[in-house]
């Protein structure tokens, strides 16, 4: 546990230091966003760490649960905003955005009721965690099937999008129970299948490192000139 | 080993995470997969029909070019052999009257190169008309077909007639001209090839559609011979049909008619909307 510990840290760093040391090549918006969002994630780890290990009666706090409460929130938007950014179905993003403003105001009221408990014993808190990442899943495989509807010429797998997509889909859909069912759990059974996310946090970084490595394909130039290829070759029959 | 270390009294709720976590992967992981191979496979079928396309472009310009080429052969060799000849015996005949001092053979001669000169200003209409037709260009598509096809029905071999049912706006010169050189070939053929007795055209429009039907009652072709022969080496006056439709962005459809007595070949070409 220790080792894989220790492993998903770097690998937490190990995108970051890709994405500084290529900065020319991923110096966009998307790319961005989730550097942004992996900044976070270390200073959220770090807080973590600092109020596990270095404060006294932490257990009879609120803090840490209020500070995952808040990561929930804010790892929905950072990555909802990648997938939205990514998007070009008009619908497909409208329905990303209702479903943002509503998990919004259901995360809130759950953030309002962590705060006005004062204590609380649960850590993570199931139904926002599992509902952001069952949405990201949804707007991940929104994403994935507007890829294929689009003629292209580049594979899925050049392009930096689809891994960070991979990434997500991973880390959610490997978690999705361990969160889940995380509130129904002994607290030593809490403790041993932490390394489901772990796992899932290694291979997420993996995938975010990946994606930092390819260079962003040029949208225009790698589609299918369709309309002299497909519809002017059905024009003389 | 892992699942062995889990507390007893939550092994329900631990076997429910264990397998829906592994469920949950190997669908993800599945899907992610079928992605990249569904991908894979409609790129690969993208570039075959992109390669498929290029080669027929590629086709339709050789095809192009060849007709090209063979129209300047002809012109020179109309230019050499008989413009060229004919102003030589002119000159003869001017030189013949520098030599003779005789009035009257003089007068003659003089004659003679005029007669000559004639027949050579005809004779360069005749080529210019082909590169041209005039009754195209002075009155539209309606008349050079009708024509055309008075001279083929005086030649008593054929009966060919053409009917213009809704032409009171001509296409632009250089479409009429396209669609001319479309219908001439398609005649061609018919006289080469079909043994037809008669052949009747008529125009049509519906809508913004455009459209030149012509029956004949000979040895025609449908629409798989015609793509067939596209396709292949030969048929070098078809793919010059279709790289000229293709300018106009119009199609051609053969087909047999439905009482197999005749064959049916449509022209459809979208009219320009007036600006």
């Amino acid at each position: 546990m220790v080792f894989l510990k220790t492993l998903a840290y770097i690998t937490l760093v190990l995108p970051l230091v890709v994405y500084l040391i290529l900065n020319k090549r991923n110096n966009n918006k998307p790319s961005r966003v989730i550097f942004y969002y992996l900044v976070y994630s270390i200073v959220h780890e770090i807080l973590v760490y600092y109020l596990t290990n270095f404060t006294d009666n932490i257990s009879d706090s609120n803090a840490i649960p209020l500070l995952y409460a808040i990561f929930t929130i804010i790892e929905f938007f950072f990555l909802g905003y990648y997938i939205y950014d990514s998007l070009k179905n008009k619908l497909f993003k409208k329905v990303l955005l209702l479903c943002s403003i509503i998990f919004l105001i259901t995360a809130l009221i759950n953030l309002f009721f962590i705060i006005s408990s004062g204590v609380n014993n649960q850590l993570i808190d199931t139904i926002p965690v599992s509902t952001s990442a069952i949405l990201l899943i949804i707007f991940s495989i929104l994403y994935l099937f507007e890829e294929i509807q689009a003629p292209k010429i580049g594979f899925i797998y050049s392009n930096p999008k689809f891994w960070i997509i991979v990434g997500i889909m991973i880390y959610f859909t490997g978690t999705f129970f361990f969160f889940l069912l995380f509130s129904d759990l002994s607290g030593k059974d809490q403790y041993n299948y932490w390394i489901i996310n772990l796992i899932c946090i290694i291979l997420k970084n993996i995938f975010f490192t990946i994606s930092f490595f390819l260079p962003l394909e040029n949208e225009n130039s790698n589609e299918f000139d369709s309309s002299f290829g497909i519809n002017h070759y059905n024009t003389i029959k | 080993m892992f699942l062995l270390q889990v507390n007893n009294q939550h092994s329900d709720v631990s076997v429910v995470l264990f397998f829906g976590t592994i469920g949950m992967l190997a669908l993800t992981i599945g899907l992610i997969v079928f992605i990249i191979f569904h991908q894979r496979k409609v790129i690969k079928y993208q570039m075959t029909l992109q390669k498929m396309e290029n080669e027929q472009q590629k086709m339709l310009l050789n095809a192009s070019i060849r007709l090209q080429e063979e129209e300047r052969q002809r012109i020179a060799a109309d230019l050499h052999d008989d413009a060229g000849p004919l102003l030589a015996t002119a000159r003869l005949y001017l030189n013949e009257n520098l030599v003779n001092m005789d009035k009257t053979t003089q007068l003659q001669s003089i004659y003679n190169a005029k007669q000559i000169i004639d027949d050579t200003i005809q004779l360069i209409r005749n080529i210019s008309h082909s590169l041209m037709p005039p009754t195209l260009k002075n009155f539209g598509l309606e008349s050079a077909v009708n024509d055309t096809f008075q001279k083929i029905s005086g030649s008593g071999n054929l009966n060919a007639s053409a009917r213009f049912h809704d032409y009171r706006e001509r296409l632009p010169l250089d479409n009429e001209l396209i669609v001319f050189r479309v219908i001439q070939e398609l005649i061609n053929n018919i006289l080469k090839h079909s043994n037809a007795s008669f052949i009747h055209l008529t125009q049509n429009t519906n809508g913004n559609k455009f459209y030149i039907r012509m029956h004949h009652d000979g040895k025609g072709m449908t629409q798989a011979d015609f793509e067939r022969l596209t396709k292949s080496a030969a048929g070098l006056g078809l793919k010059n049909i279709q790289s000229r439709l293709k300018v106009l962005q119009g199609r051609i459809f053969f087909e047999k008619d439905p009482s197999q007595t005749y064959y049916k070949v449509t022209i459809e070409l979208n009219r320009e909307e007036p600006q």
